[in-house]
């Protein structure tokens, strides 16, 4: 059974979605869909919420948006990462592992003391 | 994934709305198409789905709002991007064609660099009020107008004198006021001797203008008490010359004249007289002026000027000085001139003293314009042929699709890159050339100090694309026009052409040629009415005429000593090898004059000769052979004669004429300040001593007894190179008490008076010739692009038998005809205009037939020169190649 979904952290959203597409240009179903399967549900967010941030971070410029056609042979909006992007995939997942690191370090001297 | 790019712009133009809500509905069907393969009915499946993404109706709308956002910027991208495309293309297009963007931008660049020089002249002499003078809105010169003692005439003088000044300095309507008196000041002693220009100024001339010094203090009210050290403030130029610019300046002295002057401060970087000339040094005036100019009150000697007071009006400030002024003056002396004081602007060329040269500024300002406009009529002209030369390019761009306002856009883009191409040139041009025109036109004005006006900068940038713009105008509307309604006859060929462009290139050949004529006729009149004053029988003969002036430190030698002194020193240049000749006066020509009545015995009153009073000449007997004076009764009075008592004299043709009709002049008996007879030698021929326009004045000679303050006038042998630097050196060896020698010629003292005329004649010719080389160039221009556009017409022609010559006549007959009606357009303007120009000529009528026909005769030769190479082309012309066609 699932867990108790987490409550998503703010700022990890972009970073998120940026991850969904570092692979492939998928539409916005497959992203929503891709979070879901990957984090096994573990992370309860909106999916209006993974779809606003498609859309502020093409108007950024991070990724760019064109009409295709889907498996099923329907038009759907197909999103990928600029080379804008894919820096900032980088930049972010960096320092929120540096981030986690440190906490998970702070949290383990904790233990250790106790 | 990528799409073609037709296809994704037709996507970007689709509205945010829609998009939203076809992505989202793409979403859902999925969603719920994938629950129910897990089992869910279609009503769970679609709640699970709608829970799943939140609140869609919220999440719509702020999908849209990111969206339009960015279809804004978007679009800001793409206008910007069109805008670049447009002046990229432009360039391109321009640079296809390189003599002809060159040929727009020479002419463009000398039609606007003459207006910008112009302007810049007539900017600092009209507009720009002085430098260094704070709020000059609330500044004016004082200035007198009253009835002249000698011609009866009212007059407004810019001279006030000291007392004048005192009792008016106070006025209840002004905030200030100060006088100051340029003079030339000498420092140094005998061979390094040099003289500086310099102001004496009241202590509340800096404090009015509201200067700052750069160094140390500027004068003020208790330098101009006589118990101070006297002190001197200097330019920043004379610091930077002589001073190397280092601060140890100050406290050094500067001996001028008799006295030791401390130098106190320095003025900033140019700092100019309001008459905008150059001074190098400025001192105190009451302790560096002479007695009578502090104490006479007819001493018109100083100029004026006056801060109004907040509030005050200048018409009740000028009521209040009048009526200050008119209180120190008697009864007597109000009847007679009845002074009002006039508070005139500070711009002296604003004012009612404008020099002569400002008025020509005026000219020639309307002259720059007519200038400018023959080449903007030029630019059209060369574009329109160009424009019609694309006719096929333009032609295929319409059928493309693209629409009729984007060419005009691209044509006007080229215009105003063009413009913009020809103002960069045009202000380097006027850069360059506007202190050396502003010299010529006044040369007074200090122009080195004064800058140059850059704040004409933008406005002559957008003059440039304006003209660009619309020079462009006419041809990107013509052009399109023709092209849009034969799309397919301007694919095909293009010998119908259009009858309507040429119609219009032939009517601005002729405004062309005509707009020259006027220029060319103003030209000429200049340079006649130059030629005129040149060869001016003045009496006498101008060259190689030096004079020499001889001063000594004051109270080094007595009265007598000095003239002793002179005479020693005119008689060592009388035998100096360079000179054929010399003589003493009491004025030299075109220097100072005096004035003096004389009585007749028996005679009550005489006849005012001239309407002006006599005017005497002392002079040594040698003068009038010197000169080169004629007599026609008599002879000149000789040296047995001044030993002999002097009492003789020589009188003019008019006094004779005028005082004995009966030609008994010679022996008659003159009365000159005394009751003694002074006889009659001869009579000389009337000579103009003081100005060009002098005629019909009485004028005579008498024996000069002592050499006071005189002229040495020198006659030096032709081809004697330096003979000014050997004059001062002879002089000043005479005797070491000569302080300073000054050897002058009689040219540089006639300069100023042709220099109205020498001035009109460089700058209407300059222009005048510019606009004819414009001119042909454009008439060129058309004339090739004609014979270009009619190659079938001549092949036909020659094809049935017209003869070379008789082509050639077709081409020539054509340009001879629009320049012909140009000339005879222009001239009419001509005449009309150049009656206005009668008080700026000098022996010559405005309606001038020699130049008329003269300027005609050269318009007619140009055009028949610029006729001559498309003519030949026309007549080579092989009516086999042209019939073929393409």
């Amino acid at each position: 059974m699932p867990q108790e979904p987490l409550a998503i952290m703010q700022g990890t959203l972009d970073m998120l979605v940026l991850k969904a597409l570092a692979s492939e240009p998928r539409h916005g179903y497959a992203v929503t869909r891709w979070v879901r399967d990957t984090t096994d549900g573990r992370l309860d967010i909106e999916e209006g919420a993974l779809y606003t941030a498609l859309h502020r971070m093409e108007r950024r410029g991070w990724i760019a948006a064109e009409w295709g056609v889907s498996e099923n042979n329907r038009r759907a909006k197909y999103y990928s990462l600029s080379p804008e992007g894919r820096r900032q995939l980088r930049a972010q997942s960096r320092a929120w592992t540096e981030y986690a690191d440190a906490v998970f370090q702070v949290l383990q001297s904790g233990e250790a003391r106790a | 994934m990528s799409l073609p790019p037709g296809v994704r712009r037709l996507l970007r133009r689709r509205d945010p709305e829609r998009e939203v809500a076809d992505e989202l509905s793409f979403h859902f069907e999925q969603a719920v198409a994938e629950l129910r393969t897990r089992g869910l009915s279609a009503a769970d499946a679609e709640r699970e789905a709608a829970r799943r993404f939140g609140d869609v109706v919220a999440y719509s709308r702020e999908l849209e709002r990111l969206d339009r956002g960015r279809l804004q910027a978007e679009r800001g991208v793409q206008r910007w991007e069109a805008a670049r495309d447009v002046v990229i293309h432009a360039v391109r297009s321009l640079r296809r064609a390189p003599a002809l963007a060159a040929a727009v931008v020479l002419t463009l660049a000398l039609g606007l660099g003459a207006n910008v020089t112009v302007y810049g002249i007539a900017d600092r002499l009209l507009l720009s009020p002085p430098p260094h003078l704070a709020e000059p809105g609330s500044v004016r010169r004082i200035m007198v107008d009253e009835v002249q003692p000698f011609s009866d005439a009212r007059t407004t003088g810019e001279g006030l004198s000291y007392p004048d000044f005192q009792d008016m300095r106070h006025a209840s309507t002004l905030a200030d006021a100060a006088v100051w008196q340029e003079t030339v000041l000498t420092t140094g002693h005998g061979l390094e001797a040099r003289q500086l220009d310099g102001v004496l100024v009241s202590g509340s001339y800096f404090r009015l203008r509201g200067v700052q010094p750069v160094l140390g203090r500027l004068l003020s009210e208790e330098d101009n008490a006589s118990d101070v050290a006297p002190a001197a403030v200097i330019s920043y130029e004379l610091w930077q010359r002589e001073h190397g610019g280092l601060p140890d300046a100050l406290g050094r002295t500067l001996s001028l004249g008799t006295t030791s002057y401390t130098i106190v401060g320095v003025l900033p970087p140019g700092f100019t007289t309001l008459r905008l000339g150059a001074a190098e040094v400025w001192l105190p005036v009451e302790r560096a002026a002479t007695r009578v100019v502090l104490d006479g009150r007819r001493w018109l000697a100083l100029g004026g000027v006056a801060r109004l007071r907040e509030g005050a009006g200048e018409a009740a400030a000028a009521a209040e000085l009048t009526s200050l002024l008119r209180r120190a003056q008697s009864e007597i002396e109000l009847a007679q001139r009845d002074p009002e004081v006039l508070l005139t602007p500070v711009l002296q060329a604003r004012g009612p003293m404008a020099p002569p040269e400002a008025r020509v500024a005026g000219w020639l300002m309307g002259v720059a314009l007519v200038v400018l406009l023959i080449a903007c009529v030029n630019v059209t002209n060369l574009l329109l042929a160009r424009m019609v030369r694309q006719r096929r390019e333009t032609a295929v761009r319409l059928a493309l699709g693209i629409s009729r306002a984007r060419l005009v856009g691209q044509f006007l883009v080229e215009g105003m890159l063009l413009g913009l191409a020809g103002g960069g040139a045009a202000l380097l041009l006027a850069y360059w050339t506007s202190s050396s025109v502003g010299a010529l036109l006044l040369p007074d004005v200090a122009w080195d100090r004064l800058g140059w006006p850059a704040r004409l900068v933008p406005l002559a940038l957008l003059a440039a694309i304006a003209t660009g713009v619309i020079s462009a105008l006419i041809p990107a509307v013509q052009t399109t026009r023709t092209a849009r309604s034969t799309v397919s006859a301007g694919l095909r060929d293009g010998d119908a052409g259009n009858a309507a462009g040429r119609r219009l290139r032939t009517g601005l050949s002729l405004a062309q040629a005509a707009l020259s004529v006027v220029l060319l006729v103003g030209a000429g009149l200049f340079v006649r009415s130059l030629e005129a004053v040149r060869s001016l029988d003045l009496g006498y003969r101008l060259e190689h005429l030096h004079y020499v002036q001889t001063t000594f430190a004051s109270g080094s030698v007595t009265g007598e000593e000095a003239s002793r002194i002179r005479q020693d020193v005119l008689e060592r240049l009388r035998g100096h090898p360079a000179v054929s000749g010399a003589a003493a006066a009491s004025t030299a020509p075109f220097r100072t004059s005096m004035m003096s009545d004389v009585r007749l015995p028996g005679r009550d009153s005489l006849p005012r000769i001239g309407g002006q009073m006599q005017r005497v000449y002392n002079v040594t007997p040698e003068y009038f052979g010197l000169l080169g004076m004629r007599f026609i009764a008599g002879r000149p009075f000789d040296e047995r004669d001044v030993r002999a008592g002097g009492n003789v004299v020589v009188v003019n043709e008019s006094m004779a004429r005028a005082l004995w009709p009966e030609g008994d002049a010679v022996g008659a008996c003159v009365l000159i300040a005394s009751d003694d007879c002074s006889f009659v030698t001869g009579v000389v021929r009337d000579a103009r001593f003081s100005s060009i326009r002098e005629e019909g004045v009485a004028q005579y000679f008498t024996p000069l007894r002592t050499h006071g303050s005189t002229f040495i006038l020198v006659r030096s042998r032709a081809g004697s190179a330096g003979v000014s630097e050997q004059l001062r050196e002879a002089a000043v060896a005479v005797d070491p008490r000569i302080r300073l020698v000054q050897v002058t010629t009689a040219r540089d003292a006639f300069a100023p008076q042709e220099r109205e005329w020498r001035m009109g004649a460089t700058l209407f010719t300059a222009f005048g010739l510019l606009a004819l080389a414009v001119a042909a160039l454009g008439l060129y221009v058309v004339l090739a692009f004609d014979v270009g556009q009619r190659t079938r017409e001549i092949g036909v022609r020659s094809a049935l038998g017209a003869s070379r010559s008789s082509i050639v006549r077709l081409v020539m007959g054509r340009a001879v005809a629009v320049t012909g009606a140009g000339v005879l357009l222009g001239g009419t303007a001509a005449a009309l205009l150049t009656p206005r120009l009668e008080p700026l000529l000098f022996g010559v009528r405005p309606h001038d037939m020699m130049t008329f026909g003269l300027v005609s005769a050269c318009l007619l030769t140009v055009a028949v020169l610029a006729a001559a190479i498309p003519a030949r082309r026309a007549a080579a012309v092989d009516p086999a190649v042209a019939l073929r066609g393409d």
